[in-house]
C-alpha cells in the first residue's frame, strides 16, 4: 500500500513539472495573511445527509495542481481548508467506495475552481462495482492475479479521448476461489483486463503473461462492461488464457539538458492501447539509457509517447505518439524521437479604475484577483482538435496566473491556439488580449488570416490565439481585463406561443445562441462574439461580457449529439468565412440588445429559430 | 506526514496513479543477452502433505540483491512444470533473493500468508548450476468476515491485521504484516487466505499510539477493534485456522469512535519573551507504559501565527509533549525543548513553549580513495544525518534530540542550522546515498571527533570537515560453520546474517544492515572501502507453526582488511558452540 502510494506520489511530481514554480509561489506569498484565508463546505451522500471522515484537498492550481491543503470532515460533514493563499483550488473529497459527483462543466472541457472565501458541498455518490471469477482453461480457479478495469466511455456512452478524469487504483486481486470485486467505478462503460500488469512487486506469477480481457479475449474485441452509478455488474466472469506475452521495444533519441538526470531527470514512455483514454502503462528508463521495452502485452494497436519529466529543469519535450500494431510477435526497434515543447506566457492585467464621475463607472464588489483566473490554450488547428498529446499527460494546458497576474502556459506542442480566459468575477470583462515588447528574435508567429489585411491579421490572431513553432517560447501576451462587465441570461422560446418548447422537433439541447457585436467597428474583434449552449429547459447564459450593443441568434450546433459533444468545439466565429455568415444572419434575425456597464438582464427571451 | 498528504492529493487529483506503480523500471540491455559464462539455479516445488506430489505453474523470481539494496526488477523468472521442476537460466554471477509466487499456498516452516514474500538468498558465481533450490507448500487457510461500525454500516478498505495468538500479544514470535495487504470491501467484506494453520487474533484499526498520532496529524479517529469487538487485542476471541480449512464469520463490530480534544499555546523566545511567528511546531506521544519517553512523533504543515500560537486539534486522551521542527526554509532557526502536556477529557489552553536562537554547522566533506569526476560529483547525492543529543540530560525530562537532514552542496560545503546544545552525531545514510559511499572522519579545527562534535547553546560551528572514503571492493564471504571446533552443520531452517562495520569509521546507517546467508553459506557485499572491517555474524532458527518462540544461534565477530579494489574472499567462523544470542521479538 505505501509502495503504491509512493509511486503514485512520484508519478504525480512526474506528471507535474510545475510543481517547484508552486512551491515558488507559496514561498512568495508566505507571511502576506492577508492574502489569505479559508475555503469551507460540507460533504454530503446522495441522500444530502452529512458524511463524515471524508477526506476532503485542496490542489493551487499554478500549470499543474499542486497540494495545497487537507481536511477530514467532522460529524456534521463539514471541513475547513485554512491558511490557504488566494488562487485557483480543485477541491476534491474521497471516501473509499465513493466518487464526487461529476462536475457539471467537464463535459465543455473545464474544470470547476473554488477560491479562497468560497462555501462549497461536496456531494458523494457510491461508485458502481464489477465483479466476477476468472478461471482458467481447466475451469480452476486462478488466485491472486490483478483483475483492473478501464473506462472507456462516460455514463452518456461518449468515448474518453483524452485523460480528463482522475483514475484511481482499482486493480484488485483475485481471492482463493478466482472472485474479484472492483468497486469505486464511476459510470460508465469499462474494458475488464485479467493479468498483464508489468514486471514491478509486487510480484504475481502471472506478470510475463499477456492480459486477457472479458470474456477472454484480446484488447481489440473486449467486450465493454457497462457501470450505472451505484449499481453491480455481476458475474462478469473471465476465462484466463495465459498466453504469452509480447515486448514492446525501442529508444528514446533526441537532446536533453546537461546534467539532465543528474538533476533528477528521467525519461517516461507511456504505452496506451488506440482505444483507451489514458495509458495504462508506463516505463521509466534508468538514467543515461534511452532503451525501453513492455513486456507481457497482448495483440493489438498501440500508441506509445516518451516525455522527460524533471521538477529542476525548466525543460519541456515530448515525443510524437507512435502507433504500434502487436501481431503474435515481439516489437522491437520502435524510435521515439523527443521534439522540444513550447510555452506562452504574459500577464493578466487589470485596467486602472474610471473615475467616479465617468459615466461608464460602476464598482465591482471587489478588488480583483488575478491569481483566482484560469488562462487555457486550447488547440485550434482544424480537423485537430483533439490534441493526441493530452490522452498522456493530463491537465498541461491550463493554469492560474500569480498574484501579479504573470502566467505561463507550458508543453504546448507546435501549432495554433486559443487562449481562454475564465474570470472568477462576474464584474470584469477581457478588454483586449495583445503581445508586448516581443523581443525581436522571438517574433509573434501568427499566420495571415485569409481575407484580412496583414496589420489586422496580426492583430486579430493577438487577440484571441496565438501559433508557436516547434519549442518556442513566446512571451508578453498581455490579457487586459476592464471592470463593468455586463451579464444576460435567457431562454429560447417559440416565436408563435413562447412556452419554450420546441415546435420544429428540434431540441433546446442541439442549440446554440450566438452573441454578435452590433457595432461595425468590432466585426472582426473575436473577443466581443460569443456562444452559449442551451439547456434543457432552454436557458442560456453570458457572462464576463463588454458593454456595448449585440445581436442575438441561435442556430443549431454542428453536431447531431445529445447532449452535444462540445468539449473540443470551435467557437464559429474563429472561422473568417462563418463569421461573416454569422453576422449577416443576425443583422436579418434582428434580435439586438443594448448592455451598459455591470448591466445584467436574466429574462430575455430569443425567438426559436425556423428549421 | 506533509509527503503522506502529498501523496494522498496526488494519488487522489492527479489521477491515475497506478499505472505507475506498475511502472516498469528496467532498461531492456540491462537484461542477460548472453548466456555464455552465466549461471543457472534450479529446484523443484512440491506439496507438503504425505504424498510429496509435484506442484504445476507456480512462479519463482529472482531479484537482485546489491550493496544490500533490493533491485525491484526480476532478473529471471520461471514457472515449475508438470513435474514441479524449474530452472532459472542465463543468471549473471551476483547476489539475488529467490522468491516464490504461489498464491493460495504456504511454505513450510514461515508465517508469511498468501505464499508471496518468502525469499531465500541465493549468492550466483560465473558459470555455476545452483541445484536443488527446493520448496515445499502447504494449501493455506481462509479466514473471512465483515467489519462494521457502531451503526452497522460496512467499513470498506480498511486493512487487516492478523497477529498470532501464541504467548501474549508483546512477546508473541510473530505479527503477519499482511504482504499484499488484505482489505475490506465496499460491503465490508474480507476474505484472508493462503493463511499457514495456526491461531490467530485478527482486528483492525492501530495500536494506542499511532493511532493517537494519526488522529493528530490526519484528524482520522481510528478504533483498535478485534474480533468479535474487543478493544484491546488480549480479550480478542482466538480463531483457529487448519491447514487448507476455512474460518467463516470472523465479524468485527468497531467501538464508536474516541472523543478528542485541542491543545493550544504560544511560542515565546526565551530572551525577548516575545512571541515568535512561522516556526512548524511538532507533538510526540509519550510511550502509553508511563515512562518517559517520547514514542511517535509528527508535525502537519502547520506554522505558529503572528502572535506565536499554536493549536492541535483531535487529541486523543494521553500524554504529548511539544516542540519546535526545524526545517529547512524555515528562518531564523530556533530550537526547543519537548514540552510535556496532558490531554485527559478536555482541551487544554495556555501552553508555553520557550524557543531559542539554534546553534549552526557549517564546513566542508571531501571524498578520498578516487579521483574519478564522475564519483566526485556524487558527493552532492550523499545523505548524512545530524542527531544531537543532550550533554547531560536531565532524568526526569523528556528526550528529544534532534535529527536533520545535512545536505552538501556541489562544491562540498554545508550548513545546518536551528541545532540545539549537545553532541552532534554524523551519519551516512547508505541506503538513500550513492553506492560505495562512507563516512571515515569528522574533524573539527583538524581535530578527530571520535564522539561526536560538541555544540554549545547558539554556537557557530564553522570548521567541521567531513572526509568520506569511496571503494568498490567486493567482498566473497564463505561461512565455515563449527561446533567446539570441529566441523559442524546449522540446524535445519536456520537463518544467518552479517553485518559488516568499518573500524576507526564512523557510525553508519548499514552497520546494522545485514546481509543473508544463503543455503550454501555464502555472502557478498559490494563497494567496500579499503580499511578494517568487523563482521558480525548471527542467526537463530524461525519458530516452527505453532511453536511460540524461535531459537537464537550464536553471535561471532571477526576482523577482516579489505584491500583498495578488487575483491576479497573471506572465511567467517561461525562456531555453535559460542554463546546464544537473546531472542529478540522481531
Amino acid at each position: 500500500m505505501c509502495r503504491a502510494l509512493l509511486s503514485a506520489f512520484a508519478l504525480a511530481v512526474l506528471l507535474a513539472p510545475h510543481s517547484t514554480a508552486q512551491t515558488r509561489a507559496d514561498a512568495a506569498a508566505a507571511g502576506e495573511q492577508a492574502k489569505r484565508g479559508a475555503i469551507t463546505g460540507r460533504v454530503v451522500g446522495e441522500d444530502g445527509q452529512p458524511l463524515s471522515n471524508a477526506r476532503v484537498l485542496a490542489g493551487r492550481m499554478v500549470g499543474a495542481p499542486g497540494f495545497a491543503a487537507s481536511a477530514l470532515s467532522d460529524d456534521e460533514g463539514k471541513f475547513t481548508l485554512g491558511n490557504l493563499v488566494f488562487g485557483a483550488y480543485l477541491v476534491n473529497a474521497f471516501a473509499p467506495g465513493y466518487l464526487l459527483e461529476p462536475d457539471p462543466l467537464e463535459q465543455s472541457g473545464a474544470r470547476t475552481y473554488q477560491h479562497v472565501g468560497d462555501s462549497v458541498t461536496l456531494r458523494l455518490i457510491k461508485g458502481g462495482v464489477i465483479t466476477g471469477t476468472v478461471t482458467d482453461a481447466g475451469g480452476e480457479p486462478v488466485v491472486g492475479v490483478f483483475v483492473d478495469a478501464s473506462r472507456v466511455r462516460d455514463a452518456d456512452g461518449r468515448a474518453l479521448r483524452e485523460w480528463a478524469n482522475p483514475r484511481i487504483w482499482q486493480a484488485r486481486l483475485t481471492d482463493d476461489r478466482g472472485v474479484y470485486r472492483i468497486y469505486g467505478l464511476r459510470p460508465g462503460a469499462y474494458i475488464v483486463r485479467v493479468g498483464g500488469k508489468g514486471s514491478f512487486p509486487p510480484f504475481t506469477p502471472y506478470d510475463p503473461n499477456a492480459p486477457t480481457y472479458y470474456p477472454s479475449a484480446t484488447r481489440d474485441v473486449a467486450t465493454e462492461v457497462s457501470v450505472q452509478a451505484g449499481q453491480e455488474a455481476s458475474g462478469i466472469d473471465i476465462r484466463y488464457r495465459g498466453e504469452a506475452g509480447r515486448t514492446i521495444s525501442g529508444t528514446v533519441s533526441g537532446a536533453l539538458p546537461p546534467n539532465f538526470s543528474a538533476n533528477g531527470g528521467s525519461i517516461v514512455v507511456a504505452l496506451k492501447h488506440v482505444s483507451a483514454g489514458a495509458p495504462e502503462l508506463f516505463f521509466s528508463l534508468s538514467p543515461g539509457n534511452t532503451g525501453f521495452a513492455f513486456d507481457g502485452i497482448a495483440d493489438g494497436d498501440y500508441d506509445l509517447l516518451a516525455r522527460p519529466v524533471s521538477t529542476r529543469e525548466d525543460f519541456a519535450a515530448a515525443s510524437p505518439p507512435r502507433r504500434v500494431s502487436v501481431r503474435g510477435r515481439d516489437v522491437t526497434g520502435v524510435t521515439l524521437a523527443l521534439a522540444p515543447l513550447g510555452s506562452v506566457s504574459g500577464q493578466l492585467l487589470f485596467d486602472p479604475p474610471r473615475p467616479l464621475d465617468d459615466k461608464h463607472a460602476c464598482q465591482p464588489a471587489r478588488a480583483p484577483r488575478a491569481e483566482e483566473a484560469i488562462v487555457a490554450a486550447r488547440r485550434d488547428d482544424a480537423g485537430d482538435a483533439v490534441d493526441q498529446g493530452r490522452a498522456f499527460f493530463p491537465g498541461t494546458n491550463e493554469t492560474a496566473p500569480g498574484d501579479k497576474g504573470e502566467f505561463q502556459l507550458r508543453h504546448l506542442k507546435a501549432g495554433r491556439y486559443q487562449l481562454l480566459v475564465r474570470l472568477p468575477d462576474a464584474d470584469f470583462y477581457v478588454r483586449a488580449v495583445a503581445l508586448a515588447n516581443a523581443p525581436a528574435k522571438n517574433p509573434p508567429t501568427a499566420a495571415p488570416v485569409k481575407s484580412a489585411t496583414p496589420a489586422q491579421a496580426a492583430g486579430d490572431q493577438a487577440r484571441v490565439g496565438f501559433s508557436l513553432q516547434t519549442g518556442e517560447r513566446l512571451s508578453g501576451l498581455n490579457i487586459h481585463v476592464a471592470a463593468g462587465a455586463a451579464g444576460l441570461r435567457g431562454r429560447v422560446a417559440a416565436a408563435a406561443d413562447g412556452a419554450g418548447a420546441s415546435p420544429a422537433g428540434v431540441s433546446p439541447l442541439l442549440l446554440r445562441v450566438h452573441l454578435v457585436p452590433a457595432e461595425r467597428e468590432l466585426a472582426d474583434n473575436l473577443l466581443r462574439y460569443a456562444e452559449s449552449h442551451v439547456a434543457a429547459d432552454g436557458t442560456f447564459a453570458f457572462a464576463n461580457l463588454a458593454p456595448g450593443r449585440y445581436w442575438l441568434l441561435a442556430r443549431p450546433a454542428r453536431t447531431d449529439k445529445v447532449p452535444p459533444d462540445d468539449a473540443a468545439a470551435r467557437p464559429l466565429a474563429r472561422d473568417v468565412e462563418a463569421r461573416a455568415r454569422l453576422r449577416r444572419d443576425a443583422e436579418i434575425a434582428n434580435a439586438s440588445i443594448s448592455l451598459a456597464p455591470c448591466q445584467r438582464i436574466n429574462d430575455f427571451v430569443l425567438p426559436h429559430p425556423a428549421r | 506526514m506533509l509527503t503522506l498528504s502529498r501523496t494522498i492529493f496526488a494519488a487522489a487529483i492527479l489521477l491515475n496513479a497506478v499505472a505507475a506503480s506498475f511502472a516498469q523500471e528496467a532498461a531492456p540491455q540491462d537484461a542477460p543477452q548472453d548466456a555464455k559464462g552465466t549461471s543457472a539455479i534450479t529446484g523443484r516445488v512440491t506439496s507438503s502433505d504425505a504424498d510429496n506430489r509435484p506442484l504445476p505453474g507456480v512462479g519463482i523470481v529472482l531479484t537482485a540483491f546489491e550493496s544490500g539494496r533490493a533491485v525491484r526488477k526480476p532478473a529471471a523468472r520461471a514457472t515449475t512444470g508438470a513435474d514441479g521442476f524449474y530452472r532459472l537460466a542465463n543468471v549473471p554471477a551476483g547476489s539475488y533473493h529467490l522468491h516464490i509466487l504461489a498464491p493460495g499456498f504456504t511454505v513450510s516452516g514461515t508465517l508469511t500468508p498468501r505464499g508471496a514474500g518468502e525469499s531465500r538468498a541465493v549468492n550466483v558465481e560465473a558459470g555455476e548450476t545452483i541445484e536443488h533450490q527446493d520448496f515445499a507448500l502447504a494449501r493455506g487457510g481462509v479466514i473471512t468476515g465483515r467489519v462494521t461500525d457502531a451503526d452497522g454500516k460496512p467499513v470498506i478498505a480498511e486493512h487487516l491485521r492478523l497477529i498470532h495468538a501464541v504467548g501474549d500479544s508483546r512477546s508473541g514470535p510473530a505479527r503477519i504484516g499482511a504482504a499484499y495487504g488484505f482489505e475490506t470491501d465496499d460491503r465490508g467484506v474480507y476474505r484472508m487466505y493462503g493463511l499457514p494453520a495456526g491461531r490467530y487474533r485478527v482486528c483492525v484499526g492501530e495500536g494506542k499510539e499511532s493511532a493517537a498520532v494519526s488522529a493528530a496529524l490526519t484528524g482520522r479517529k481510528r478504533t483498535h477493534t478485534c474480533h468479535p469487538n474487543a478493544t484491546e487485542e488480549a480479550q480478542a476471541k482466538v480463531v483457529e485456522v487448519s491447514q487448507g480449512g476455512e474460518a467463516t464469520g470472523v465479524d468485527i463490530t468497531l467501538a464508536p469512535p474516541p472523543k478528542t480534544y485541542e491543545a493550544r499555546g504560544r511560542m515565546l523566545d526565551a530572551e525577548t519573551g516575545q512571541p515568535v511567528a512561522n516556526l512548524t511546531y511538532g507533538f510526540g506521544v509519550f510511550d502509553p507504559g508511563g515512562s518517559n519517553h517520547i514514542g511517535y512523533r509528527g508535525y502537519n504543515n502547520a506554522k505558529t501565527n503572528a502572535g506565536g500560537e499554536f493549536r492541535f486539534g483531535n487529541l486523543l486522551p494521553g500524554r504529548y509533549a511539544v516542540f519546535v521542527v526545524a526545517r529547512d526554509g524555515d528562518a531564523p532557526n530556533y530550537y526547543s525543548e519537548a514540552v510535556p502536556f496532558e490531554i485527559d477529557d478536555a482541551n487544554l489552553r495556555g501552553l508555553v513553549v520557550k524557543v531559542r536562537r539554534g546553534a549552526t554547522l557549517r564546513g566542508v566533506a571531501s571524498v578520498e580513495g578516487t579521483t574519478d569526476r564522475a564519483v566526485l560529483a556524487r558527493l552532492a547525492q550523499v545523505a548524512l544525518h545530524v542527531h544531537v543529543v543532550p550533554t547531560h540530560p536531565k532524568p526526569d525530562e523528556p528526550q528529544l534530540g534532534s535529527s536533520s537532514r545535512l545536505t552538501i552542496q556541489p562544491d562540498g560545503s554545508f550548513h545546518l542550522g536551528g541545532l540545539p546544545p549537545g553532541k552532534a552525531l554524523l551519519m551516512l545514510d547508505e541506503f538513500s546515498s550513492p553506492r560505495g559511499f562512507m563516512l571515515s572522519r569528522i574533524e573539527r579545527g583538524g581535530a578527530e571527533q571520535h564522539e561526536g562534535i560538541e555544540i554549545g547553546a547558539g554556537e557557530q560551528v564553522s570548521d567541521v570537515r567531513l572526509r568520506l572514503a569511496y571503494g568498490t571492493t567486493v567482498m566473497r564471504g564463505q561461512l565455515e560453520v563449527r561446533r567446539d571446533g570441529q566441523p559442524s552443520q546449522l540446524p535445519e531452517g536456520a537463518q544467518i546474517h552479517v553485518s559488516m562495520r568499518r573500524i576507526g569509521g564512523v557510525r553508519s546507517s548499514s552497520d546494522n544492515l545485514s546481509i543473508e546467508v544463503d543455503r550454501r553459506g555464502r555472502f557478498i557485499r559490494e563497494g567496500l572501502a579499503a580499511g578494517e572491517y568487523e563482521l558480525t555474524a548471527s542467526g537463530w532458527v524461525p519458530p516452527m507453526p505453532g511453536a511460540s518462540h524461535g531459537t537464537g544461534l550464536p553471535v561471532v565477530r571477526q576482523t577482516v582488511t579489505v584491500p583498495e579494489k578488487g575483491e576479497i574472499n573471506v572465511t567467517l567462523i561461525y562456531d555453535l558452540s559460542a554463546k546464544p544470542q537473546p531472542m529478540v521479538t522481531p
